[in-house]
């Protein structure tokens, strides 16, 4: 009897999962193990080549830099002995020459010395055309790299650069990987650092476990377990972590922010980040790009646009006021922020006013109108990011306001920033990452517009040009102050882009976890990981 | 029926050809790389993207990228990921397992309930049966799968606390504990069995409806058959014809995975390394996904094809 | 009259070019008087006639427009039963009842019309395959494989690429892709059918092959399509919504049940009931097609004697 076959199937099914299902249930804590729960997964633990955000918060736990950036984004030391300064010899008179003097008590978990010819072969790495690095700016200014002795590096650079503290971020042991292919070595499926932890497990697409490493030179880490577990689905993962299947949720979303407060054994970091959201406006006409944008080519009328712009509300309603409104391309974290800049809070009149001298007219059906071409343009964002639909949607409802119409047409990230780096848009919503260092002349300068540089919007202003090059060439931190406070007072008055606000990061993580102090740099939370304490507030 | 099987299975080969031309041209042809999406630092140049386009080999003509990708299989190398850093065939035999197990698993619960649910919607038709067993199986179905996902977990996980919210086995779990891993596979499971326990006891009723008007099943209550011996013995093989069809079609997707159930209960499965592969545009990975998913489409269309033949008798093939 | 084994009666009169003796009832009175009697299917149609005046009639019936939003300060996510929004308000001050109603136009839209292009697609291409066999059956059919070997999911992303994720290429992307279990579906019943004896005799009488795809064939493979249709209809709506959680669905602000649905998950908690209502009009609706299509598919099953 088929029926009854399937029946039997059925119920022994039914019971099969009644019974595992009453059978589980077991939670064995530890406070030694932290649960870290993640949306994206770390595809490829190459500090080298990797871009990710995952994929170099991992790095941090493996790898150790130089000098790294602290919390409060100072330098400290790290495989170095000391930061180099002028003060301590470190930085040659010229600005040209850094030294560093490393420690001589660092081992690879192999238990090798870690050495200057570690920094060498990385260097010369970074440099090999065939390693695909991503970036390569600095390291590119290094004449020659020399290692006077086992414990002594002396970095020659062509001309001065600034930011040399950022460089040299992770070191990989030359011993492993002299020969090999940098780019897909299994060694970067099972590597060996010098950092505070070492990679034990990696159930791929589930998670990675790191124990802590003993010998570690800055002493033993507290936390003898980390996971780091991947859930993609951001709901499911704020479930993880009500029922105590993580004790950690790092980057979650801003509309989750409500929730992640609401639970009553986890505290919410919320950190400035060296990122800031703004919309670019395309000076030229996408479609020929030789011409002017209908639009956007008259400073008056973007600063119209940004009157209309109601970026309180964005800050109130998206981000529950919790984040700054923009100004300009520095973050006001930054030692460089200029806050003395031309600000625009919502005036409608005044917006109404501008479009109407720049030659804008109510048409028929109340949309601006001028030399028989409609005020109607295209904005886009990369598909799928709740933050930016919000944002585009208020922006749709303010400039409905004034006349003018905004289609929204989002697309998934790859091809969105393939059209922008084309320059093959109207409007587009994303963020510039800054750093530490104030430099952005791939975006502002003439010269840099694609397939140069950076300057998608077409941006042309001789005086921006002259300070921008000028503040590259300018060593004495007074000046360059003086320089970049220009340049922010310029964006802001003649606003080649929109910006919207100064992004942060949200972490939660169980009460019971001590010393975390979450990183305002790329290299995020793992920073002082040997520092942390835990245990499990329930 | 020999030479049918050997004619289809050469005619496969220029068909998983003309596909894997097709795949490779329209990966080439959509904007962007994945290069286009390391872009958004003002520390990385034009020429820094130059230099990883030329790495990769994407300044190639795309003619000369297919043939250097196709060469390299016949060889049998199927190339290393550009986003993982890894041979894509190990990936993918990392990643298989699991997707077939839960696919597998999904599988028997849907045949299992939606073969009876559809003969007794049809036997009983317009009875209490079939009104509920038609409303219970949309209920699961009629939802989609992200939110009924989640429903589930927050009453079994977050509530009740009787299975585990997302993974495919605990922190730290052996990976022979068969008890933890039923644990896991449980919901996701369910929530995957339900479109084919809506649509296949559907097909199965429909099916059976029509066959048991036929005349031969007359002719068999005719001569007296008892009821049940007429429904299974003889209705119920020719009823599963067109739905054993539809079921085959199913089986290849079992290679692609299910992409919103593995991304919601976190289960590192092939539909979560398809969809990610897709958006970081990782074309090695992609086309080996692609070729193997593609093979596997066309011979169980074969097999379907045989069956069907085999089946039913008054289908010939010359 | 003889006992024919023509199970279309009005093709009976033509083949046998004989009146039936028995009270004359028109067909569609005979559907009518068969559909009748699955009650759920009646209260389905209703519901979705209904549904289809809401959706047509949105303007007038909503409240609110779908973009009105309200930033006030405490003016989102307003609890059911507030005064001036029966249902609430979204995280943008937006009222839920009226991007329900404006969400049941492109939500049924976009269902039916990718049901419609999936089922034309398919019953084209199914019938020519299994009419004539051979050469075209074989290029129909592999042609068929290949689409369902096709990436999906990988098309979307393209196409979404190239003209945004509207609406129409919504439309095109589901229906486009979701025709080949039609296609089988009817080639096989063209299969078995074409050498039925109705067939046959139709043949005989010379009609051309239009007709007797159209005319004598089709009606007889016409079941099984109509459950796969309806089932198309509900999977396109359930596969709008996938798409709007991966982020490629329809965009904002134009609302869908789907992308209302996704993007109050993260509210599950501060406010269930944004979760509720796009979830309840989601699975409604599917049941309710679907036992529309269960009893059209009685109805319309030419075999069924009383």
């Amino acid at each position: 009897m088929k029926l009854k076959r399937f029946t039997v199937v059925g119920l022994l099914i039914a019971a099969m999962i009644l019974t595992t299902a009453l059978a589980g249930c077991s939670s064995s804590s530890s406070k030694n193990k932290l649960v870290i729960g993640e949306t994206q997964e770390p595809k490829d633990i190459n500090p080298l080549t990797s871009d990710m955000v995952a994929a170099s918060e991992v790095e941090t736990l493996i790898y150790e830099p130089l000098v790294q950036i602290n919390d409060k984004l100072e330098f400290i030391p790290a495989l170095a002995k000391e930061v180099p300064t002028t003060a301590n010899g470190g930085v040659s008179a010229d600005g040209k020459t850094i030294t560093y003097h490393l420690r001589n008590d660092v081992k690879w978990t192999d238990g090798q010395k870690f050495t200057a010819k570690d920094v060498k072969f990385t260097f010369d790495a970074i440099m090999d055309p065939k390693t695909n690095v991503v970036s390569r700016s600095g390291y590119e200014l290094i004449d020659k790299l020399d290692t006077p002795d086992d414990y002594t590096v002396v970095l020659h650079f062509k001309d001065v650069y600034a930011d040399y503290l950022e460089l040299f971020s992770s070191i990989v042991p030359q011993h492993l990987l002299a020969g090999k292919d940098l780019n897909n070595d299994p060694f970067f499926k099972n590597p060996v650092g010098d950092g505070p932890y070492k990679l034990t497990k990696v159930e791929e697409g589930s998670y990675l476990e790191f124990t802590a490493n003993d010998s570690y030179y800055r002493g033993k880490p507290k936390v003898k377990t980390l996971i780091y577990k991947i859930v993609p689905d951001y709901n499911v993962l704020f479930t993880q972590l009500q029922t105590g299947e993580a004790d950690a949720f790092f980057d979650f979303n801003w509309n989750q922010l409500q929730q992640v407060q609401g639970l009553k054994n986890m505290s919410v970091a919320i950190t400035p980040a060296f990122l800031w959201e703004h919309i670019d406006l395309n000076e030229n006409d996408p479609k020929d790009l030789s011409k002017p944008s209908p639009f956007f080519a008259d400073a008056s009328v973007r600063q119209a646009i940004m009157y209309a712009f109601d970026r309180q509300a964005v800050v109130d309603t998206v981000f529950y006021g919790k984040v700054k409104i923009a100004n300009a391309d520095q973050v006001p974290i930054s030692p460089y922020y200029n806050d003395n800049v031309p600000k625009y809070s919502r005036n409608v009149n005044k917006a109404k006013e501008l479009l109407a001298a720049a030659g804008w007219k109510a048409g028929s059906d109340g949309t601006l109108v001028k030399n028989g071409k409609k005020f109607e343009f295209t904005l886009g964002t990369t598909a799928g990011n709740p933050a930016r639909e919000k944002i585009e949607q208020i922006f749709q409802q303010n400039l409905a306001e004034v006349g003018i119409k905004v289609d929204i047409k989002n697309s998934e990230a790859s091809s969105f920033f393939d059209a922008v780096g084309k320059r093959n848009f109207e409007a587009a919503l994303f963020a510039w990452q800054s750093g530490v260092d104030p430099d952005d002349l791939t975006l502002w300068h003439s010269k840099q517009i694609p397939p140069n540089g950076q300057n998608f919007i077409g941006y042309v202003n001789p005086q921006m040009d002259q300070l921008l090059e000028a503040g590259q060439k300018t060593l004495d931190i007074a000046q360059r102050k003086q320089i970049y406070a220009q340049t922010q007072q310029i964006l802001a008055t003649d606003l080649p882009i929109l910006p919207v606000y100064y992004r942060a990061r949200l972490d939660a993580t169980n009460s019971g976890l001590k010393n975390f102090k979450p990183n305002p740099t790329v290299r995020t939370n793992f920073w002082n990981a040997y520092e942390w304490e835990f245990s499990r507030v329930k | 029926m020999r030479t049918y099987v050997i004619r289809r299975t050469l005619q496969a080969i220029p068909l998983l050809l003309g596909i894997t031309v097709i795949s490779f041209l329209i990966m080439k042809l959509t904007p962007g790389d994945p290069v286009s999406l390391m872009s958004m630092s003002p520390h990385i140049t034009p020429a820094d993207l130059a230099r990883m386009r030329h790495n990769f080999g994407f300044d190639q003509p795309v003619y000369i990228q297919y043939f250097k990708w196709l060469s390299a299989l016949i060889r049998g190398d199927w190339g290393i990921s550009l986003e993982r850093g890894r041979p894509v065939i190990d990936i993918i035999a990392n990643r298989l397992p699991n997707t077939l197990q839960l696919m597998a698993v999904s599988f028997v619960i849907s045949v299992a309930l939606a073969i009876p649910i559809g003969i007794l919607s049809a036997t009983k038709r317009y009875s209490w049966f079939d009104y509920s067993a038609t409303t219970l199986s949309f209920f699961g179905v009629s939802m989609p799968v992200f939110w009924f996902g989640l429903i589930l977990i927050v009453v079994f996980s977050v509530k009740l606390h009787l299975l585990p919210s997302a993974g495919m086995m605990s922190v730290g779990a052996d990976s022979t504990d068969i008890f933890d891993r039923l644990r896991h596979i449980i919901l996701p499971a369910v929530v995957l069995s339900l479109s084919g326990i809506a649509g296949w006891s559907r097909y199965m009723r429909s099916s059976m409806l029509e066959v048991v008007r036929q005349d031969y099943i007359r002719t068999a209550r005719a001569k007296g058959l008892a009821e049940k011996v007429v429904i299974y013995k003889h209705a119920l093989k020719n009823a599963m014809i067109p739905v054993i069809t539809v079921m085959a079609l199913e089986i290849p997707g079992f290679f692609t995975g299910a992409v919103i159930t593995e991304t919601i209960f976190a289960w590192p499965g092939m539909g979560r390394l398809y969809y990610d592969s897709v958006m970081s545009r990782d074309y090695t990975m992609l086309m080996a996904i692609l070729t193997i998913g593609a093979g596997l489409v066309v011979i169980f269309n074969l097999i379907a094809d045989i069956a069907y033949a085999f089946f039913d008798p008054r289908i010939k093939y010359d | 009259m003889a006992k024919s084994k023509h199970p279309d009666p009005a093709a009976n009169e033509v083949a046998n070019g004989a009146v039936n003796t028995a009270p004359v009832q028109s067909p569609g009175r005979i559907i009518w008087k068969r559909f009748r009697k699955h009650h759920l299917a009646v209260i389905s149609a209703v519901f979705l006639i209904l549904l289809g005046l809401v959706a047509i009639l949105a303007p007038m019936v909503a409240p609110y427009d779908y973009k009105t939003q309200d930033l006030g300060i405490g003016r989102q996510l307003l609890p059911v039963g507030t005064t001036g929004h029966i249902l609430g308000t979204d995280e943008l001050g937006r009222d839920i009842l009226s991007r329900l109603i404006y969400g049941s136009r492109v939500s049924l839209g976009v269902g039916f019309a990718s049901m419609a292009v999936s089922v034309i697609i398919g019953m084209v291409v199914g019938a020519l395959a299994g009419y004539y066999g051979g050469v075209i059956d074989n290029l129909l059919m592999r042609f068929t494989d290949m689409i369902l070997a096709f990436p999906a999911l990988f098309l979307l992303i393209v196409l979404a690429a190239f003209i945004g994720p509207s609406p129409t290429t919504i439309i095109l992307i589901i229906g486009g892709l979701s025709w080949m279990g039609v296609a089988r579906l009817v080639r096989s019943s063209f299969l078995s059918l074409k050498q039925q004896e109705f067939s046959e005799a139709a043949r005989a009488l010379g009609l051309q092959d239009y007709r007797i795809i159209v005319g004598h064939i089709m009606p007889n493979a016409i079941a099984p399509v109509i459950v796969a249709a309806t089932l198309g209809v509900a999977y396109a709506i359930l596969y709008e919504s996938a798409l709007s959680y991966l982020g490629l669905g329809v965009q904002p602000p134009l609302p869908t049940w789907g992308n209302m649905l996704s993007q109050a998950q993260a509210y599950l908690l501060n406010a269930p009931m944004l979760v509720l209502f796009p979830g309840l009009a989601i699975f409604l609706t599917v049941l309710a097609i679907n036992f529309l299509g269960d009893g059209l598919r009685d109805a319309l099953d030419p075999r069924l004697k009383e």
